[in-house]
């Protein structure tokens, strides 16, 4: 990487002087759309233990997933489905929208195809299923983002042959929006038309919401997959006669691919903010070379101030697109040391998190991958990044793990990250003898404490998220509850999806921040033309607690939605501040490139931010 | 293909496949297979590394149990213990290695694998310190070429590339044609990049493309010839490769087995012959073109390089007969054999046709050729 980042010391310097920063508009009344409490209509409250307890049953969350049959003999089978976390009808609490499967191969030819399902939070965490968009489709990944700035949050939802907008309109009903797969109806899979051998739809998995060119107005990029042909898919062997290679693992038959089968090339569209989107991949990325992208996420990984992307890749290298600052995107991976393994072998990347883990301020990576290799920790380093993987014992931690979904959340609100891994094998095989690993796998928490080997997070009760050993691949974050402590919702394959209540350190001083753009409306306040979007996608943090020693360190989050494997936490960011009741500043770094600092203020509160207006509203901890 | 340099540890690590090979067609799992040490070796080797473990498991759980063939072999007993870590076992896998009673000569392979277990564990400074050679050395036992790269290896995770760099040069130049080959080049470009040496980052990432895509093929038809064992096609194939990589006598080995085996493949003749002349065995080379040719009178490749051989070794009436054949055909208008014009214009020009040769020579011209018809001074 060329570019050469400032240091931790020098970030803290700032942050704590805020010199040349923007003035500071004083915080105003917390907005009337919060509802309170339900008086004795919420979930009941379980005792504090230190653990994710999954209160989905009793909450009213009854989503099961279906991925095709329990013998997986197609790798759609396998991959499973993604969640979003989103405000609808800008109520001020976070709802769920799940992708949804199919019961078979067969039945997406034949029909009738699923919808998204919807979920919406009465405030206190419970849910209550709403009606769909209406789609129809086998779908897979989500990506949320104010796509038509409205102020309000909608999504972009992906799967096998199927590639779609979803405006939220003023009711808080997500309505079908712009196809952006109108104008190539063969790469399209309509459930229930007939359709003709040899015609494999395009397959998104994993969708990231950025802001390239720096309007302001969100762009999509797009993972895809691989070529599968519903109508006859491959089984058994790949190639022909003598020269044909068995689909085989350990010694095992099974589903065939990804290698063997072609992969198809990701695609990057603008935004024109107005809920449209135009193709312009060859001309944002000349150079892509397909490669089975199953996760991707936008972040500033040059510190340059714009959206960089990285994007996971299954069996061959990932990519570090870095931004140009104008859209223009090459791929640093190899140089930047986030290519391929320790030994330089392609990984099947899966999901990504990014944060800061060692708290210099800059953002890390944590990649899953494959059971036989590990969960990789990547550390900004002064030139790309530095394995960590080994060094804390990661490596050893995740071998026998198939990680999908991914984060680097301070759950126990210490100010130090977590890494979380929703986990399962994608062959049933992997329950015979001699494999080494097994289908159904728990879901895994780790401190990460870089001086020494990581400490799992072991579960307190069978009621934890983490306990059952089952299938998990998409998951999310957000604040289900208004405790300010991240809660995280997981998407299992062919079964009920968990939410997992934060139950960590309920004495900690928590601060949750939302940051937002000027509305479209009104003129951009920073000197340059770039513009920060309204849903304040790309914007960057640095909380400093108050502590009795002074300001010891800062906390930087980037608010991203696209995080994981194929899902969209909140855009809310979450800080642990452990003891101190208080926050020294707050300094935000907004993609326009105007930067702000707030002065100290108290912790225990969600905070939203309106660049150039700074807090506009203020939530206390429930 | 980067040229890969012949040793004489390469050549005795294919006749080990080979027999891994012979091993899993003919013996199986048989328990009382009657191999030689080097054959087991060979045989747990290829099932690790086509991802059979269990089959590994099978064969050196029976191997080195005690009153087994190779209980006190501690390269068997080290491969068997790397079934077990590959299979989940990983207690299991720990205690072979620490209750192993290997012989003197074999008991290095064993602390080996207790360092390359440590570093399975994350245990780097463990297995580091385990392989360090006394008195400075680099390695502990600089005989074994996996030492070289484990010790390597565990300075890497460290985060020293530079200290591991020589190391992994050195695995190197002992296992040219190591599975583990990519790897190490890998780590050379990384070391490279860290001392902001991009020339040599370029290369090296290179060079660990193109030998991971080698292996990649390497590996594809190891596991074609295990599943089709019958069929001359896969075992084509990794002559082929050999080939490639300029593992010449290696890839003859092969091709004798096949032919013998295929009497009537004319492809496995012709590639025979090309093992043998990038030999100078030009003869022999000359013997399996003309077979390829019995079988296959079309064969234009065959037919070519037994000409320019013929041509070569002053034949120029055999030469000749089988230019002739060439451009009068279909394989005349092949771009790939457009010498056989220029060469049968020079022997026509040779044996005084002044006016053939010169219509000769057009014709390669107007296919595209580029030289005179007047030939060099040797």
């Amino acid at each position: 990487m060329p570019h050469t980042r400032p240091s931790s010391a020098l970030v803290l310097l700032l942050c704590v002087a805020g010199c040349g920063d923007a003035p500071v508009t004083a915080p105003q009344s917390p907005p009337s759309s919060v509802p309170a409490p339900r008086a004795g209509g919420g979930a009941t409250r379980l005792p504090a233990s230190p653990d994710l307890v999954d209160e989905a049953r009793e909450r009213g969350l009854d989503y099961v997933n279906r991925s095709g049959e329990a013998a997986k003999r197609t790798i759609l089978e396998a991959n499973g489905a993604g969640v979003a976390v989103l405000d609808l009808g800008k109520d001020g609490d976070l709802d769920l929208v799940f992708a949804q499967g199919l019961a078979s191969v067969a039945d997406a030819v034949r029909g009738p195809g699923a919808d998204v399902e919807v979920f919406v939070n009465d405030g206190s965490g419970r849910f209550q299923r709403a009606r769909g968009p209406g789609l129809s489709g086998w779908w897979t990944g989500l990506a949320s983002g104010d796509l038509d700035s409205d102020g309000d949050e909608d999504l972009v939802v992906g799967g096998f042959g199927g590639l779609r907008v979803l405006l939220q309109n003023e009711r808080g009903e997500l309505v079908p929006g712009a196809d952006l797969l109108a104008s190539s109806p063969v790469e399209r899979l309509e459930p229930g038309k007939p359709r003709e051998k040899g015609h494999p739809p395009r397959w998104a998995t994993s969708l990231a919401l950025f802001d390239g060119d720096r309007d302001g107005k969100l762009d999509l990029y797009v993972g895809n997959y691989l070529e599968l042909d519903p109508v006859s898919p491959t089984v058994g062997q790949v190639g022909e006669g003598a020269v044909a290679l068995p689909c085989r693992w350990k010694g095992y038959d099974v589903y065939c691919g990804p290698h063997g089968l072609v992969p198809q090339r990701d695609r990057i569209y603008r935004g024109t903010g107005d809920g449209a989107f135009v193709e312009v991949g060859d001309a944002w990325h000349p150079t892509q070379i397909a490669g089975y992208t199953l996760g991707v996420i936008a972040f500033d990984a040059d510190q340059d101030g714009d959206d960089d992307l990285y994007v996971a890749n299954d069996s061959v290298p990932n990519n570090l697109l870095i931004n140009d600052g104008s859209g223009h995107f090459a791929d640093m991976a190899l140089t930047a040391g986030v290519a391929l393994s320790q030994d330089g072998a392609p990984q099947a990347g899966m999901g990504i998190a990014c944060g800061d883990v060692d708290r210099n301020g800059e953002l890390d990576l944590a990649v899953t991958n494959f059971s036989g290799e590990p969960t990789e920790l990547y550390l900004a380093a002064e030139r790309g990044f530095s394995r960590a993987t080994y060094r804390i014992g990661l490596a050893k931690a995740t071998k026998p793990l198939l990680s999908w979904g991914t984060h680097l959340v301070d759950f126990d609100g210490d100010g130090a990250l977590e890494l979380f891994t929703a986990n399962g094998h994608v062959y049933p095989e992997a329950d015979r003898e001699g494999t080494g690993t097994s289908y159904g796998q728990a879901a895994t928490l780790w401190h990460l404490d870089l001086g020494t080997r990581l400490r799992a997070v072991a579960p307190q009760s069978e009621r934890s998220l983490l306990a059952p050993k089952l299938g998990a691949r998409g998951s999310a974050i957000g604040d289900f509850d208004g405790d300010l402590a991240p809660d995280l919702v997981l998407a299992r394959i062919d079964g009920p999806a968990a939410l997992g209540l934060n139950r960590f350190a309920p004495d900690a001083h928590r601060l949750a921040v939302r940051c937002l753009g000027p509305a479209a409306d009104e003129p951009a306040p920073g000197a340059t033309a770039a513009r920060t979007p309204v849903d304040g996608h790309g914007a960057r943090v640095i909380v400093v607690p108050k502590t009795q020693a002074g300001a010891e360190h800062a906390l930087l989050a980037a608010q991203y939605t696209a995080q994981g494997y194929q899902s969209a936490s909140a855009p809310w960011l979450y800080f642990g501040l452990g003891s101190s009741a208080e926050y020294e500043s707050i300094r935000i770094l907004w993609p326009s490139g105007r930067v702000e600092t707030l002065p100290a203020g108290r912790a225990d509160r969600a905070l939203t931010i309106r660049e150039g207006r700074g807090i506009v509203a203020e939530v206390p901890k429930r | 293909m980067t040229r890969l340099h012949e040793t004489g540890r390469e050549r005795h690590a294919f006749a080990r496949i080979l027999c891994a090979w012979l091993a899993f067609a003919g013996l199986a799992l048989s328990a009382s297979a009657q191999l030689g040490r080097d054959d087991a070796v060979a045989a747990l080797r290829e099932d690790l590394e086509l991802d059979r473990p269990r089959d590994a498991l099978a064969r050196g759980k029976a191997w080195t149990a005690s009153g087994g063939a190779f209980e006190h072999d501690g390269e068997v007993v080290a491969l068997y213990a790397r079934a077990l870590l590959a299979t989940g076992a990983e207690a299991d896998a720990r205690a072979v290695v620490e209750r192993a009673r290997p012989n003197d000569a074999t008991k290095p392979w064993v602390e080996l694998e207790a360092a390359r277990q440590a570093l399975e564990r994350d245990e780097l400074d463990v297995a580091a310190r385990a392989l360090a050679g006394a008195n400075g050395e680099p390695v502990r036992f600089p005989e074994l070429a996996d030492c070289w790269l484990v010790r390597a290896r565990a300075l890497a995770r460290l985060g020293k590339t530079v200290e591991a760099a020589p190391l992994f040069r050195r695995f190197l130049e002992l296992a040219p044609l190591s599975p583990d080959g990519p790897s190490a080049c890998h780590q050379l470009a990384q070391a490279a990049l860290s001392q902001d040496d991009q020339e040599n980052a370029r290369k090296w990432f290179a060079r660990a493309e193109e030998l991971g895509t080698w292996h990649g093929f390497y590996r594809a038809r190891r596991v074609q010839i295990r599943e089709h064992p019958n069929d001359p096609l896969p075992k084509l194939g990794l002559a082929q490769l050999l080939l490639e990589a300029r593992e010449y006598a290696r890839a003859e080995a092969l091709l004798v087995a096949l032919t013998n085996a295929e009497p009537k493949f004319a492809n496995g003749w012709f590639h025979l012959g090309e093992a043998r002349r990038k030999q100078r065995d030009l003869a022999g080379a000359s013997a399996a073109y003309t077979r390829a040719l019995e079988n296959d009178p079309e064969h234009a490749f065959a037919r070519f390089n037994r000409a320019v051989i013929a041509r070569m070794e002053r034949r120029d009436a055999d030469a000749r007969a089988d230019f002739e054949r060439i451009v009068a055909g279909p394989a005349g208008e092949d771009a790939r054999l457009l010498h056989a014009h220029l060469e049968l214009a020079r022997l026509l020009a040779r044996a005084g046709d002044t006016a053939g040769a010169e219509a000769r020579h057009r014709r390669y011209v107007e296919l595209g050729g580029k030289e005179p018809l007047a030939e060099k001074p040797r």
